[in-house]
């Protein structure tokens, strides 16, 4: 792989956007207003009722549900656009699309 | 060498350029919704509020920065910079600056699209981070919405991608050299393209996810200071990517009636000039209806769209 194609990688360019926006992200923490931490300041919005912050599991079966249809949608896209003639090389955005999709579950399965 | 690669990268049609125009377009969007409303919208910073979104993001920047309780703090913490490196990075597959875009190969299409699906998870990470009701509700209907807007969204690609035998962006737009897709079957395709848009950014009609008269901003509830300015930054970056892959499917991008050795002027102002075009339907949709229902928005985008959508990609296949 020449220097001129690993420059212009999509992996390659997140990662320099990524840098950007933590760029402007630590700037924010810089300059903001340092924050007193108050009980009422952190409690989570409730329009002024006293409601407990809580974390609530029942919405993972929607989550299940559409990693699950996320996967399925793209293959169903490669294999609509491959009708008549084959995709050439369909194997480097398949592998990027299912890495990025199991980083997901797997960042579910342990922060949960 | 390296210096234009990071030229290109950073400044035009990099990361500055983007951000730029992404306050431009909030401004458009601004002025014209409140155009329909009979209001005046921002006037006070810069000639007629030009810089009223960098003033409020700069504002945002400097304001306090609150973790609520019960918080996934990591996720809470990361979701802001990952939305927005996100939209960064969908945004340089855009031919602006000509008819390559900076990152182009054969499949960027189905990468530009998976990464806004993408972006649709981390906003539902961020409703589920925050542990508040109306942000866990609010992720939940934008998840269920993206269920919805999804397939119609992909078959709309699909059938520019049928009809111009191509599978990259720089692909399309070079077949569109002798006449833009729009002129011709695909105009249904179009059409279905800017629905699954607005419900993608969840604006009116489909944005129910952050109705603030239910559910005060549904999943960007709980976030204040520097990551709602980072996120509020996502969101206009995104309506630009929107328009401007819009622009670029349907309407040629970049190209237009070139004088020899103007091209690296005319190709980004006939691209931008598109783009505002698109933006300005998308403001002119938002403005002129009310807000659906979740199971109304679900009903309509799998009873109505998605039949059509499948009925435009057949027509197309047939007719090419």
């Amino acid at each position: 792989m020449s220097i001129n194609e690993l420059v212009t990688s999509p992996v390659i360019i997140f990662m320099l956007s990524l840098i950007v926006a933590w760029i402007l992200y630590t700037i924010g923490g810089s300059v903001a207003v340092k924050s007193k931490r108050s009980l009422n300041k952190s409690k989570p919005y409730a329009c002024g009722q006293d409601v407990p912050a809580e974390r609530t599991p029942v919405v993972i079966w929607l989550f299940k549900f559409a990693t699950a249809f996320l996967v399925i949608d793209i293959v169903a896209y490669l294999l609509i656009l491959s009708m008549g003639s084959p995709l050439a090389s369909p194997v480097r955005e398949l592998i990027l699309a299912y890495g990025i999709v199991t980083l997901i579950a797997l960042i579910t399965i342990i922060r949960r | 060498m390296l210096f234009e690669y990071l030229l290109s990268v950073f400044i035009f049609p990099g990361f500055l350029f983007i951000i730029l125009i992404a306050f431009i377009c909030e401004w458009i969007d601004r002025k014209l919704y409140a155009a329909f409303q009979n209001r005046v919208g921002p006037w006070v910073t810069g000639p007629s509020g030009l810089l009223q979104p960098i003033a409020d993001f700069i504002k945002l920047l400097t304001k306090e920065d609150i973790i609520p309780e019960g918080a996934d703090a990591l996720i809470f913490r990361a979701v802001p910079v990952f939305a927005l490196a996100l939209v960064f990075t969908c945004s340089l597959f855009l031919p602006i600056s000509n008819l390559m875009g900076l990152l182009s190969f054969e499949g960027d299409l189905i990468i530009a699209i998976t990464l806004m699906t993408l972006l649709s998870i981390v906003f539902f990470y961020a409703g589920l981070s925050s542990s508040s009701r109306f942000s866990i509700l609010g992720a939940e209907r934008s998840m269920l919405q993206l269920l919805s807007y999804e397939i119609p969204f992909m078959f709309s690609m699909a059938s520019v991608a049928v009809s111009t035998g191509s599978l990259s962006i720089f692909g399309v737009v070079e077949a569109q050299k002798d006449r833009w897709l729009i002129m011709g079957p695909n105009v249904l395709s179009f059409i279905i393209f800017l629905l699954a848009a607005q419900a993608e950014l969840e604006r009116i009609p489909f944005d129910i996810p952050e109705a603030e008269t239910e559910i005060v901003a549904g999943w960007l509830t709980e976030f204040s200071g520097r990551k709602l300015a980072l996120l509020r930054l996502t969101k206009n970056v995104e309506l630009f990517y929107l328009s401007g892959l819009a622009s670029s499917l349907f309407l040629g991008g970049p190209l237009g009636p070139v004088i020899h050795g103007l091209e690296s002027l005319l190709y980004p102002a006939y691209f931008i000039v598109k783009s505002l075009i698109i933006l300005f339907f998308l403001s002119t949709l938002r403005s002129i209806f009310a807000r659906l229902r979740i199971d109304e928005a679900v009903n309509f985008l799998w009873k109505y769209v998605i039949p059509l959508s499948v009925l435009q990609f057949l027509l197309v296949r047939v007719a090419v």
